[in-house]
């Protein structure tokens, strides 16, 4: 279904070779496994997989692609699409359509089916993927996991024998890392081949046939997934682990205090515009030194509480306790920081060193922020990229600088949304290291994570927040 | 994420209009106010036009959107003061020369209160690709109304970011909203390329397209209704009583 | 860090240095296929950026109320830069007219403004886009910013005649209306300051190589 003879291809401009004479052959029904350290060439596969890689990003290729027996030379993208599917990590940045229903056919419609071919296509490949009853949704309403499965079902609907799959479990929670897990086992026992790229190891267990782990663009190592159960072959190639425990069960609940002189919120009730009530009569009292995983199921007010505590909300009623004086909404962002999600969108200098000057303006004395800064780009392992622009970095570096950021400000509370979506093991270890040490030099943190494998070594107690009821369970 | 940004109101007379006959409406209303000078036929091409607006959006809306434009004239003419105290010829102000601009302004603001607020993003998608346009306009144009809601919940995301570093300055604000927006986009427009390529965008635009649907009863009547208002109005220009400006 | 890890974290450094490439400079020279004249990547660009040259403009003049003049001067200053950085990113003739007809198009349909605006502001750009060619074309920034420079000033200039038009019984409103045009032409000044500095960050971030 997929051939690779002898592959090596650069990006215009580079200096070097993204892959290197990279050979392998994935069968009809067939899954492969590919995964290396960040910048390893994996996402370079999947991009000559589906032709996107000479076709519309140019560069030099050698040796050939083949897919279903034809060179992906001798076909567009856009033919390559309906043999091979491509599931990018954020689903709803492929999307082009504003319902599920729409989006399903928007493929097929482009493509120049009739309706009733579109019509039949759309109803089985939203029935193979449980998506039948959400047809008329808005797509950007959906959770992660069903923007995934709507992505999967617009892919299926043209029937490919081949799914790409890049880093497709980055934004899902275990649960949906599961599911998603049993369709591809249902896609594959039909005759898919599956070529999957991600840095999280342990779900394809029992799923993949083949493991390659790339480094620096060659294979390194292939084998079957016991390849993987070497840790010292984890740990050269920066891979994370194989065994992963749930530890949302075992963590300690965050210990009830009747208040905090540290940080703490005091009745806090908010309730959106258009939506329910989120929190009422929320009370929390955080202590120092502490990482604390935020748990809940979708819904559940974890965002919210992230954006009410750093005075991104403004509560209806109930106030936010720093040292134990009340703290104006607008002011909370001297005393408690949040690093989002999408760390790209915190960085705004030109340089590293810059961003780390600018971050410390205001609570560090002007005089000593250059040596501020530069103690803390050599505690988040940043000194080697200082004249770095921000926003060229890679996705791992870009959450450590968003993180060293927001700790050189010094915060009581320091808040982290998905903090290893898309890390591979080294960059995640380093990112706990990080944390470890912002909870060291006195923060506490909430961690807000899907990330069993993060969460497991960092984390020192859980605050669950159940669903709609407004409750906390401490 | 708001799918369709603007609105919610899929049960007003003016939503049920096809976006090619509010669309119709929008362009003759535009010429009308730049060729029309008769406060009379204007102020019945208005009122028409406000009860089209009534019917797509609450009262409390367009009330809302008056009053700011309101504002807007009144700080103009403001300002006109002023300048008609250093260069007194300027200013002749009289009755007519002080409505006829402002009910210009209320013709135009009705008619695009009335596309905006009634007309889904998705209806424009869907008609977008209906009709025959060449893919090097019909690519970008559907690509820009997809876009919307993308960028909406990108500036939200931004405006956080900056809201947590405060910058103060000027250089502060900018660099912290439109520099994160800049990347921002410019990695957006990849990312949507490479799956619109995938997806077959290029050779959607090249193959036969499900043909338009014909307009509805409502939609022919309304813009029956409004060429009728048209000829009344240019009626009452050239036939009815002439307004020459008065000295106030 | 030790030697091998120093030495892997070159090697990713070298790889994204790649990546870097694949995201910018590449678009620059992509081929349209099948004989169009655009590609699929530039015209998704172009659909992108008229989006937010357009939502971005209108949101920065909401915010100061229409007429507060710091914010009408960011707006055009924020234009320009905009449109400097995409004819940078699509250095093809025609983009500028074309992204301005979908800018146009775009904030009639959906955001509200004044119908014949449309043409008059594609006309103006076809004039900057004559300038550009009479410069000897997109290859050089120079071009390209005085090219955005002509098109905005004639679209003022446009602007002011359909403000003649439409307030032609009060004399006095369009000295206003030729007031606030001065006051965003600033504006409009300062973001070819301003494009040609996000030119020099994008180059040294890696996004545009030339």
């Amino acid at each position: 279904m997929l051939r690779f003879s002898s592959v090596t291809y650069s990006y215009p401009y580079a200096a070097e070779p993204a892959v290197r004479d990279v050979s392998f052959t994935l069968a009809p029904g067939e899954a492969m496994l590919c995964t290396g350290r960040s910048g390893c060439g994996k996402s370079t596969l999947t991009r000559l997989a589906n032709g996107l890689a000479p076709h519309f990003l140019r560069g030099n290729l050698r040796g050939e692609a083949r897919v279903k027996g034809e060179r992906t030379l001798d076909s567009t993208p856009a033919q390559l699409a309906e043999q091979a599917g491509t599931l990018f990590q954020d689903p709803e940045r492929q999307f082009f359509a504003l319902t599920v229903g729409d989006e399903l056919a928007l493929t097929l419609q482009w493509r120049g089916w009739d309706a009733e071919r579109i019509r039949e296509a759309v109803a089985e490949s939203a029935r193979l993927l449980g998506v039948e009853d959400i047809l008329e949704h808005t797509v950007f309403g959906l959770s992660e996991g069903q923007k995934q499965k709507v992505a999967l079902a617009s892919l299926l609907a043209l029937r490919p024998g081949l799914l790409v799959l890049d880093e497709p479990t980055a934004n899902l929670d275990p649960e949906s890392i599961a599911e998603l897990a049993d369709t591809l086992a249902a896609l594959k026992q039909r005759g898919v081949a599956l070529f999957i790229v991600d840095h999280r190891l342990y779900w394809t267990r029992g799923l993949v046939d083949t493991v390659l782990v790339l480094d620096n663009g060659a294979v390194a190592a292939e084998g079957d997934f016991s390849l993987l159960d070497d840790a010292p072959l984890r740990e050269k190639y920066g891979l994370r682990a194989v065994d992963v425990p749930d530890p949302r069960a075992s963590l300690p609940h965050m210990p009830r205090l009747e208040s905090s002189d540290f940080f703490a919120c005091e009745d806090l009730t908010f309730a959106y515009p258009k939506g329910g009530q989120v929190f009422e009569n929320l009370s929390l009292s955080f202590t120092p030194g502490r990482v604390t995983a935020l748990v809940g199921e979708n819904g559940a007010g974890k965002t919210t509480l992230a954006r009410l505590l750093t005075g991104l909300e403004r509560p209806q009623r109930g106030k936010i306790l720093a040292g134990k004086e009340a703290v104006k909404t607008r002011a909370l962002a001297r005393h408690a920081q949040v690093v989002l999600q999408n760390a790209g969108h915190q960085l705004r200098m030109r340089s590293v060193a810059a961003e780390l000057d600018d971050a410390a303006r205001g609570t560090v004395p002007e005089r000593d922020r250059p040596s501020v800064a530069r103690a803390y780009m050599e505690d988040y392992g940043l000194d080697r990229l200082a004249r770095r622009h921000p926003q060229s970095l890679s996705g791992g570096e870009k959450q450590r600088l968003a993180v060293a950021c927001a700790a050189i400000r010094g915060p009581r509370m320091l808040i982290l949304d998905e903090p290893t979506s898309g890390l591979d093991g080294e960059n995640m270890r380093r990112m706990a290291q990080s944390m470890r040490r912002a909870a060291a030099n006195g923060a506490c943190l909430l961690v807000i994570t899907h990330d069993l494998e993060f969460m497991h070594p960092v984390c020192t107690e859980k605050l669950v927040l159940p669903e709609h009821t407004g409750e906390t369970r401490r | 994420m708001r799918a369709s940004f603007l609105i919610k109101a899929d049960t007003t007379f003016a939503a049920g209009l096809d976006a090619r006959a509010k669309l119709l409406l929008c362009v003759a209303g535009s010429l009308a106010a730049v060729i029309l000078s008769s406060p009379l036929s204007l102020g019945l091409l208005v009122a028409l036009s406000t009860a089209l607006a009534l019917g797509a959006a609450r009262p409390a809306t367009v009330l809302k959107v008056y009053l700011f434009s309101a504002a807007m004239m009144l700080f103009a003419l403001g300002c006109a003061a002023i300048i008609g105290l250093a260069v007194p010829d300027l200013m002749r102000w009289n009755v007519f020369s002080l409505i006829v601009p402002f009910l210009r302004m209320l013709l135009s603001v009705n008619l695009l209160l009335t596309l905006s607020l009634s007309t889904p993003v998705r209806e424009l998608f869907a008609r977008l690709q209906q009709i025959r346009l060449p893919g090097w306009l019909q690519i970008p144009l559907s690509v820009a109304v997809r876009f919307i809601p993308t960028f909406l919940e990108d500036c939200a995301q931004i405006r956080d970011a900056a809201r947590l570093r405060p910058g103060g300055k000027i250089t502060g604000m900018w660099r912290g909203l439109a520099v994160p927006l800049l990347f921002r986009m410019l990695y957006s427009a990849d990312d949507l390329a490479m799956a619109a390529e995938l997806k077959g965008i290029s050779a959607a635009y090249r193959g036969q397209r499900a043909p338009l649907p014909a307009l509805k009863t409502r939609d022919r009547s309304v813009l029956a209704l409004a060429f009728a208002a048209l000829c009344a109005a240019a009626a009452l220009q050239y036939f009815g009583p002439n307004f020459r400006p008065l000295p106030m | 860090m030790d030697a091998a890890q120093s030495g892997a974290y070159d090697a990713a450094h070298r790889a994204r240095r790649g990546d870097q490439a694949r995201r910018g400079a590449v678009a620059e020279a992509a081929p349209a296929p099948h004989g169009a004249y655009w590609s699929t990547r530039e015209l998704v660009t172009i659909g992108v950026f008229a989006t937010v040259i357009k939502a971005s403009t209108i949101m920065v003049a909401y915010m100061g109320g229409g007429m507060n003049p710091v914010t009408l001067a960011a707006k055009n200053c924020l234009y320009v830069t905009l449109m400097i950085v995409l004819l940078h990113k699509v250095p093809r003739s025609w983009t500028m007219p074309l992204a301005v007809g979908i800018t146009a198009m775009v904030s009639l349909l959906i955001m509200g403004s004044g119908v014949l605006y449309v043409p008059a502001s594609i006309a103006a750009c076809l004039l900057g886009e004559g300038a550009i060619r009479a410069l000897g074309g997109y290859g050089r920034t120079r071009n390209v910013v005085l090219g955005v420079l002509v098109a905005e000033i004639a679209s003022k200039a446009a602007g002011f005649g359909l403000s003649c038009l439409i307030m032609r019984e009060q004399p006095g409103m369009l000295a206003t209306s030729a007031l606030f045009i001065g006051i965003g032409s600033t504006g409009t000044f300062l973001g070819a300051f301003t494009g040609v500095r996000f030119m020099e960050e994008l180059r040294h971030a890696g996004i545009i190589s030339h």
